[in-house]
């Protein structure tokens, strides 16, 4: 990627009043719900319903703890992170091998039909299949395991993945990995020792996306929860709200409990995603 | 080299994969004691209290699993699909607890002693093609819920007929001081079917033949006229500005919600509602919606016996199921589930009060009219839709009754 | 959330310098590079026999039922093209198509303009700029669940944000009292949440294509004296064109599926005013046990969005030579 370059010649000082208006307009539209969100998990039911836009009068914690307790939260939490880092793993690692076979094997038809294949991934609806799915996993003895879960999120990953990152390849000159080969290293040292190295950028827009979509996924997990001790947060959630549907501070608090992990994540990642996200994509 | 490399790897993620699998076991084995899986939509709160007797008389430990209701469909289709480790259902009845019967999801339970234990309504609901596969264990009764401190500050009494019940609901929106007369849900599309509920129950009742006539193609839903009578009406409630406001989209918590905070002074809705309303300093009563005319007798209230509970057909403990099958009829079970989940239970002799407010319920027991368990699946469930339309304005009540029967068409198609 | 990307387009069109003929000083031909690596190929086994087997597999296999009568549990009966030839009589499907399409109209041209208009706002480096870019893009990490459950909130009619704001108009009745429970601002009120969440999404891509505008364009414009909507219609957006593409597909390909934010909002009311394709597919399968008729449905929406988006695609790289 390049260096940010500056737009446009500087404007008159109208203009710079005007955007930082529209700016602060859409920062209130975009974080405003988020804020409300946090806000109102911080107060009382009553006060929920008394006045729903203003500040808590004393922010309580009360929410939190009755979420936290009610809601099964912790052993949730556990079955969230296994999915995530398993689906996410596993759909890193296979998807960057099959992206770089796309971005490089002969002939070259072979790699386009690799991606393209894949790529129809991006139509496919997993929900009218999920019925199926589950027969099958049963028939492999998964059910009652976390790993239908995790396979089934793998395979719904793979697309974007291998699409991420065999755009992330194409775009690498190929001369360092010539090089390595006359060096004598085989494909697989290549892409080990040389390439994987040098595709941080691709690798943390697979992560952080890939955690996106399997913390947040909700009709496999659901699905495949065979029992309550391997329900996901989001089922949880879904579950709690079913329970206390009326509680909107102890649902809000369970909603911002979900939300944090990811956000955290992206905090620690961010200045790898805007490159990231945008570099599988901008070629199109 | 190459060639080495790619396989190494190859072999490597298959090991990965391999020893992934080894060790995701979810630990769940039990080693000797026997533990019994429910799968169910209701026994929210109190799913993990509600067995805990069970397993001190008997060793048996048992873990419901509770699955949100518009979620519930999927869900038990794919574990009966596969069969996975169930041991009891506990699903709707009507034309969900037909479907699973007929594929042979229930174990036989014709003639088992404790079904002596229920309502002969019960019994009958757990019957498919001769045989018992299980039993309702909750009755309920469909009517309306009204504020009966606002009656009586306004001098309304107990509707007794359609008039009555529309002049009461035009008495509150005049005087009530803001409080809409009704709060309907629309945002949970089921909630709707509450008002022809008794209009599909009485007709059925009194035409026996009509449910059977209905599928074969010999009757339509234009039959029962007071299908669209009831439409009619509806749509005059409309028109008159009856309904809260956000009735359009409001869920059924939210419509118990409202008529508990008092904002609304008539609940249109089952006996279960009862169970988690906090009425909030008024003494909530009970009436059968009035669908008769002034010069007719009093409309009687539907009733259904609800919550099919079965033993799964390859249970790998049929007889520890067997045996929380019976323990559900027994009193001492009984009076907990009408205590705890505040719904009436199916067995007999039971007088655990199940809520304070059940007085006016329980009135409407006696005289009620069964509502058919026939009903097809598209029927039943988008069925309520065409309420809804009415409420969004969108459809007549003319149009409504076609496409109740297109409904019962594609039901009849489907042959289920 | 369905995604990105670009895919054949992409490794074909950055051929680049490994077309070069692949010999060198001091080595010679590397004539196996040439050829077919079966070897290389096992390399991307892996991800493929799980997706084949977990994904693609299953969809293509339960297609089947589209031809047979099924409940979901009892024996399928076949029943030959007969849910084919009901389908094309289907009012209702035919309006949930329709309500679908204005749905990916409608969220289309809302993320693409407000995507562009934060990368057009934040595109120059300022204090404060990559912390907004940042805080524009949270809405698209989160849950959907967690979504419905916010706005769900906001537009609830008794304790929610919009019906005060209603208040505060004096108009207690009408869309803003209601805006989930009325059929004319239902289908908005569902496609503002999505806008929402993934407006920043596509603002990423923007800001991505708006790196690639060299500098020294915009320095011949003005000398040329383009100055404001002129020099954004005439040079910045046929340069950003591709993001254009990018952001186009993304907004389709998730958005004629779009399920999750109806079934957790609206379940797809007031009167079916926000029943998409997929809300109603779901519902014939599991409300209606009419699971053989539902694959029907499926199959063709499937049809439908491959048609649109390779349409559209097709259309994008005409135009763009």
């Amino acid at each position: 990627m390049t260096i940010t370059t500056s737009g446009y010649p500087r404007r008159k000082a109208a203009s710079s009043g005007l955007r930082a208006l529209v700016l602060a307009v859409a920062l209130v539209a975009i974080i405003g719900p988020l804020a409300l969100m946090v806000i109102t998990s911080l107060k009382t039911q009553g006060e929920i319903f008394t006045s729903p836009i203003a500040l808590p009068a004393a922010p309580s914690l009360d929410n939190y703890v009755r979420a936290w307790e009610l809601g099964g939260i912790p052993a949730k939490a556990l079955n969230s992170i296994l999915v995530t880092v398993g689906s996410v793993g596993i759909a890193t690692i296979a998807g960057a091998c099959a992206g770089y076979v796309a971005a490089r094997i002969r002939p070259r038809w072979v790699g386009g039909a690799v991606t393209a294949i894949f790529a129809f991934g991006l139509f496919l609806p997993a929900q009218s299949a999920l019925v199926t799915l589950f027969v099958q996993m049963q028939q492999l003895g998964l059910t009652g395991t976390l790993w239908p879960i995790i396979l089934v999120d793998t395979a719904t990953q793979l697309p974007l993945t291998v699409v991420i990152f065999a755009a992330f390849f194409a775009s690498l000159p190929e001369e360092i990995e010539e090089a390595a080969f006359v060096d004598g290293l085989g494909r697989f040292g290549v892409l080990s020792r040389i390439v994987i190295p040098i595709a941080k950028p691709a690798i943390a827009t697979s992560i952080i996306l890939g955690v996106v979509a399997v913390w947040n996924e909700f009709f496999v997990a659901l699905i495949f929860a065979t029992d309550p001790s391997l329900q996901t947060l989001p089922i949880g959630l879904a579950a709690f709200r079913g329970n206390f549907a009326t509680d909107w501070g102890a649902s809000l608090a369970y909603s911002t409990m979900v939300a944090v992990p990811v956000l955290i994540l992206y905090v620690v990642l961010q200045r790898y995603i805007m490159d990231g996200v945008a570099s599988g994509a901008v070629r199109g | 080299m190459n060639k080495k490399n790619a396989a190494r790897l190859g072999a490597g993620a298959l090991a990965v994969a391999l020893a992934l699998t080894g060790c995701a076991g979810s630990g769940g084995g039990g080693d000797e004691e026997v533990t019994l899986h429910v799968f169910t939509f209701g026994f929210d709160k109190t799913t993990d209290k509600v067995f805990d007797s069970f397993t001190e008389d008997t060793g048996i430990k048992v873990v419901a699993e509770r699955v949100a209701s518009d979620q519930f469909p999927s869900v038990l289709q794919s574990r009966v699909s596969a069969k996975t480790d169930l041991d009891l259902i506990n699903l709707r009845g009507g034309s969900e607890f037909n479907k699973y019967a007929e594929a042979g999801t229930f174990a036989d339970i014709t003639g088992a002693k404790y079904l002596g234990n229920v309502s002969k309504g019960a019994i009958q609901n757990g019957i498919f093609d001769g045989k018992s596969y299980g039993f309702s264990m909750s009755s309920y009764v469909v009517g309306v819920y009204y504020n009966k401190d606002l009656f009586d500050k306004l001098g309304i009494s107990v509707p007794k007929n359609w008039d009555e019940f529309t002049a009461a609901a035009t008495t509150i929106r005049e005087k009530g001081n803001g409080v809409a007369p009704l709060v309907a849900s629309a945002g949970d599309s089921w909630t709707n079917q509450y008002y022809y509920h008794n209009a599909i129950a009485t007709f059925a009742n009194e035409n026996p033949d009509f449910m059977e006539q209905l599928k074969t193609g010999d009757a339509t839903w234009a039959d029962n006229p007071m299908m669209l009578t009831q439409f009619e009406r509806f749509q005059d409630l409309v028109k008159s500005g009856d309904f809260i406001t956000g009735a359009q989209s409001l869920k059924y918590t939210d419509a118990q919600a409202a008529f508990g905070a008092g904002k609304a002074a008539m609940w249109v809705m089952g006996s279960w509602g009862i169970g988690g309303l906090t009425p909030a300093g008024f003494t909530p009563g009970a009436f059968a919606l009035p669908i008769n005319d002034a010069n007719q007798p009093t409309a009687v209230a539907s009733s259904l016996s609800d919550n099919i509970v079965g033993a799964t057909s390859w249970s790998k403990h049929p007889k520890e199921a067997q045996q929380l099958l019976e323990w559900l009829t027994t009193p001492a079970f009984a009076n907990t589930f009408q205590e705890r989940q505040g719904i009436k239970s199916t067995v007999a002799g039971i007088d655990a009060p199940y809520s304070e407010f059940q007085g006016g319920w329980d009135a409407l027991f006696p005289d009620s009219v069964a509502f058919p368990p026939n009903v097809g699946p598209s029927v039943n469930g988008e069925g309520p839709a065409v309420i809804g339309e009415i409420l969004a304005g969108t459809l007549t009540p003319a149009a409504a009754l076609d496409k109740f029967q297109a409904l019962q068409d594609s039901d009849n198609l489907t042959g289920y | 959330m369905t995604s990105p990307t670009d895919t054949a387009v992409n490794s074909s069109q950055s051929a680049g310098p490994a077309d070069r003929t692949l010999t060198r000083e001091g080595g010679g031909a590397v004539p196996r590079r040439s050829r077919f690596e079966w070897t290389f190929l096992l390399l991307a086994l892996p991800g493929l026999a799980i997706y084949m087997a977990f994904l693609v597999w299953p969809v293509l296999a339960s297609f089947i039922y589209s031809f047979t009568r099924w409940d979901g549990i009892n024996e399928p009966v076949f029943a030959g093209l007969t849910n084919y030839q009901r389908l094309f009589s289907d009012r209702q499907y035919g309006q949930a198509l329709l309500t679908t399409l204005a749905f990916a109209a409608i969220i289309l041209v809302g993320q693409v303009s407000a995507g562009l208009g934060l990368a057009l706002l934040l595109n120059k480096a300022r204090r404060g700029t990559s912390l907004m870019r940042a805080a524009f893009f949270t809405p698209a990490l989160l849950s959907t669940a967690v979504i419905a459950l916010i706005w769900g909130f906001v537009y609830n009619p008794l304790v929610g944000v919009t019906p005060l704001i209603a208040q505060g108009l004096g108009a207690t009745t009408g869309p803003l009292a209601d805006v989930l429970g009325n059929a004319s601002s239902a289908i908005w009120a569902v496609s503002g949440v999505v806008i929402w969440q993934y407006a920043g999404y596509i603002m990423v891509i923007y800001l991505a294509g708006l790196k690639n505008v060299p500098l020294e364009v915009y320095e011949a414009a003005d000398l040329d004296g383009a100055t404001g909507w002129r020099r954004f219609r005439s040079i910045t957006w046929p340069l950003i064109a591709p993001s254009t593409t990018v952001a186009v597909t993304i907004s389709l390909a998730g958005n004629l599926k779009l399920f999750d934010q109806v079934f957790l909002l609206t379940g797809g009311g007031p009167a079916g005013a926000t029943d998409t394709a997929a809300t109603l597919i779901y519902r014939t399968a599991f409300s209606n046990s009419n699971y053989g008729y539902s694959v029907t449905q499926s199959v063709i929406l499937t049809l439908l969005t491959v048609v649109i988006v390779i349409g559209q695609r097709a259309l994008a790289s005409r135009s763009n030579k």
